[in-house]
């Protein structure tokens, strides 16, 4: 059964700082999200996906052993293609020849440490509304598929 | 591991042993020489052997214990840091979140100086948020003294002290430390210079903007002019700024005075971070006496997207090109199967090789080896004019790359005419 209210989304926060883990989590459990797992080992990540179902990922890009676009690469064959999986990257590395790449990689966000605690809350909300949004339309959209 | 703690001791370790087993052969052979030997083994041989053996054997097994309780002891006291800074990372979360007030964090149990692990959590954190919760973090650092440490260390005669404090401000984007660190920027040693630069770069980009020369932003770029900086240095500065990038970048290409180098830097920059609002400074520069800054300008401004019309019809005129645009319209292709292309007399910049196909096809055009100042080597490949598409189409091209500039070494040529290909 899938979550449909926002602040019970599962979220999953992948970075191998423990300091931004830490920090992740307090924010969003202050702001009333109580689904949240993490990780700093970024090889967990793909397992944790499977185990978990995250409705949203954050996700840190310079990881040692696999990196963030490593990590995405992994998740890509797992994301079904009728479904909207929000990646939120956070990461220090502002050239922006990075940013394209994640964000063709299959991140739908991004934001740039440090970050403004509420600026974060904001994408996160707004990625989770589409997820959901995305998530009600899918039965009127297969069944559109089929009739056509 | 060695790096981390312990070196002086493992060296004075070292020593000691070889020292020891150096005294102990040298000894063995003095007596060996005065055969005083007999006593210890039946022959003098089977003395000198098996002193060396044991001599050897201590050393090794000395050298063995201390590199297990070296191991075993740095392994202890990095558990125990981690756990200091878990402990204080969650006390700083809190206060920056305010799940804590901060009387209570700091009258309570806080020391009066704060530990290495108190320092490092807050300044990791410091990497990672701003905004509100940056400067409470920031008000404890100048509660507890650090802000004015690290600001002495960075006037340390230890170059090791010094690079900590650059780094220790680079991550606590103190405003108070933005002076210190541009004052370092004449450093003589490139590396103190690069660190600051970074650290000056991103504390400006979290200070308060103000406009004019003795505002931080003028400030910066008096000492981007000034500092003695390698372009790849030069340009990551420029990307930390983040949103502030945009004022430097304005101000630096508006200087008449302006370095090539640094010219060239700006250029790129401002095409990297595609500031499409200043593509009229970036335009200025199509028509600079250096082809590489010209190339640079056109590359920015293909990543930028647009060009203004008046730089255009200027670039035409430059190049010796009749234009037939008149500011609004766009140009259109001449109808002569020959373009005319510009001598390359015009320019001393620019050189040419011959064409083929018996004079139909244009020179070659390349940037002259008499140019005063190249960004590397690498940079010195041909500059061609001639599009690699099909000869009908070829006056089509001019138009699409002199009103569309894209290097053929960056990105390929613009599609001449649309999609006519």
């Amino acid at each position: 059964m899938e979550t449909l209210r926002p602040k019970d989304a599962r979220i999953l926060v992948v970075d191998d700082e423990r300091v931004n883990v830490v920090l992740l989590e307090r924010i969003l459990e202050q702001d009333g999200y109580t689904n949240v797992r993490s990780t700093t080992k970024s090889e967990q990540a793909v397992a944790l996906y499977d185990e978990f179902e995250p409705d949203l990922i954050l996700l840190d890009l310079h990881m040692p052993g696999l990196d963030g676009f490593a990590v995405m690469e992994r998740l890509e064959d797992r994301i079904a293609r009728d479904t909207f999986l929000p990646i939120l990257i956070l990461t220090a590395d502002i050239r922006p020849e990075v940013k394209r790449r994640a964000l063709s990689a299959g991140a739908k966000d991004f934001v740039t440490k440090p970050f403004d605690r509420t600026e974060v809350l904001l994408r996160i909300q707004n990625l989770l509304e589409t997820r959901f949004l995305h998530m009600r339309l899918r039965p009127e959209l297969a069944s559109e598929g089929q009739a056509t | 591991m060695w790096r981390r703690y312990g070196d002086a001791i493992y060296t004075l370790v070292t020593f000691a042993v070889f020292g020891f087993e150096t005294l102990a052969l040298g000894a063995l052979s003095i007596s060996f020489l005065l055969g005083r030997t007999t006593g210890i083994a039946s022959t003098p041989v089977e003395g000198v052997l098996l002193a060396t053996l044991t001599s050897t054997a201590s050393a090794l097994a000395l050298l063995g214990f201390f590199l297990l309780g070296y191991h075993f002891t740095s392994t202890l006291r990095d558990r125990w840091h981690v756990e200091q800074l878990d402990a204080w990372t969650e006390r700083w979360i809190g206060l920056a979140l305010e799940d804590t007030p901060a009387e209570q964090i700091a009258d309570g149990s806080m020391p009066r100086r704060l530990p290495r692990a108190a320092v490092d959590a807050v300044l990791s954190l410091l990497e990672v948020v701003k905004g509100e919760e940056g400067d409470r973090l920031k008000a404890v650092l100048a509660r507890h003294g650090v802000d004015r440490l690290l600001l002495r260390h960075l006037r340390s005669g230890h170059l090791t002290a010094r690079l900590d404090a650059i780094e220790s401000l680079g991550k606590a984007r103190l405003p108070q430390a933005f002076d210190a660190l541009l004052g370092l920027l004449e450093h003589p040693k490139p590396v103190v210079r690069r660190m600051a630069v970074r650290a000056a770069a991103g504390t400006l980009a979290t200070m308060t903007p103000e406009p004019g020369p003795e505002g931080p932003g003028g400030r910066f770029t008096a000492a981007l002019k000034g500092a003695s900086l390698k372009s790849g240095v030069a340009q990551e500065s420029l990307l930390l700024l983040e949103t502030r990038a945009g004022a430097v970048l304005r101000d630096l290409l508006a200087e008449p005075d302006l370095g090539d180098r640094l010219r060239w830097v700006a250029l790129e920059t401002t095409g990297r971070l595609g500031l499409a609002d200043m593509a009229g400074e970036v335009a200025a520069s199509t028509t600079h006496p250096d082809p590489e800054l010209r190339a640079a300008a056109f590359r920015a401004l293909h990543r930028l997207g647009s060009v203004p019309r008046t730089r255009t019809r200027r670039c035409w005129t430059r190049c010796g090109t009749r234009s037939t645009s008149s500011g609004s319209r766009p140009a259109t292709p001449r109808p002569s199967s020959r373009p005319r292309w510009p001598s390359p007399r015009s320019n001393p910049g620019w050189g040419t090789t011959p064409g083929g196909s018996g004079g139909r096809r244009p020179p070659r055009w390349h940037a002259s080896a008499t140019t005063a100042w190249r960004p590397s080597r690498g940079r010195r490949r041909p500059i061609p004019t001639r599009p690699p598409v099909r000869w009908p189409y070829r006056s089509c091209w001019r138009r699409a790359c002199w009103t569309q500039p894209a290097p053929a070494w960056s990105r390929g040529w613009p599609e001449p005419c649309g999609a006519r290909r």
